[in-house]
């Protein structure tokens, strides 16, 4: 199963809907609970991210056998310092998304907490993050 | 507790209602929202001074029984349509974040 969705940049009204869906159909695979979870949370971050930050661009959701994979593809201006912007509390967030309570600086490390597979990848063409979620959860 | 008896307890107003009979399973306080995406937990009530649409999709996805807006706390047309899609039950505390802690603490929270 393949579905993609357009984000628009700064369309913060919207912010959420697509991990609300992405969420809904990981319940309709029977997904435990706690991964389902962690799937809400890690998209809904990510989510917010492309929002936030970039120019906008593509939700990616695959699912096989095995992986629930979703990929974050913008198209720009790119994340600088990928290791500071993994270190919790360091932002670059405006202060439009700091007042409504965003930009604590913990979104890409909730990210990481949350998924079994994550890879990111970004240039000033754009930031490729890829999450996997194992479909059903190691023993 | 559900949210029901957490209104009847308290007085604070519903502002939205969804499933009131959801039981309580704690409380977290929080503005900073990967704070509250990180650390909440289902079935909580989330105390907040933010009023924006997004406290709605972050409390439908983490699955948190209701919001508390504190310091008397509105939603704006839109906030609330988002609450009534989601059927997020949200109250109104008119006390500051502290007071409105004391009195969960005070309900055995």
């Amino acid at each position: 199963m393949i579905k993609v969705y357009d984000l628009k940049a700064d369309d913060f009204t919207a912010a959420g809907s697509i991990s609300s869906d992405i969420k809904k159909i990981a319940k309709g695979y029977g997904m435990s609970a706690t991964t389902i979870r962690r799937i809400a949370v890690a998209c809904y971050e990510a989510e917010i991210n492309m929002i936030i930050h970039s120019l906008g661009g593509q939700i990616e959701l695959s699912i096989d056998d095995d992986w629930f994979n979703v990929i974050f593809k913008d198209t720009g201006p790119g994340i600088e310092d990928i290791e500071l912007a993994m270190k919790p509390g360091w932002s670059t967030a405006d202060v439009i998304a700091q007042n409504m309570g965003f930009g604590a600086g913990l979104g890409l490390p909730n990210i990481k907490k949350n998924s079994d597979l994550f890879a990111i990848n970004s240039d000033p063409q754009g930031t490729v993050l890829q999450l996997g979620f194992r479909r059903k959860e190691l023993l | 507790m559900t949210v029901k008896e957490l209104h009847q307890k308290t007085s604070w107003a519903f502002v939205m209602q969804g499933n009131v009979d959801l039981p309580l399973t704690g409380v977290y306080s929080g503005d900073l929202l990967s704070y509250v995406m990180g650390n909440g937990l289902v079935g909580q009530a989330w105390i907040t001074m933010q009023t924006h649409q997004n406290i709605i999709a972050i409390a439908s996805l983490k699955e948190f029984a209701c919001i508390i807006l504190i310091d008397g706390g509105i939603l704006d047309e839109q906030t609330l349509i988002s609450a009534a899609e989601h059927e997020v039950n949200v109250l109104s505390s008119p006390l500051s974040a502290f007071e409105t802690i004391k009195k969960l603490v005070h309900l055995g929270f």
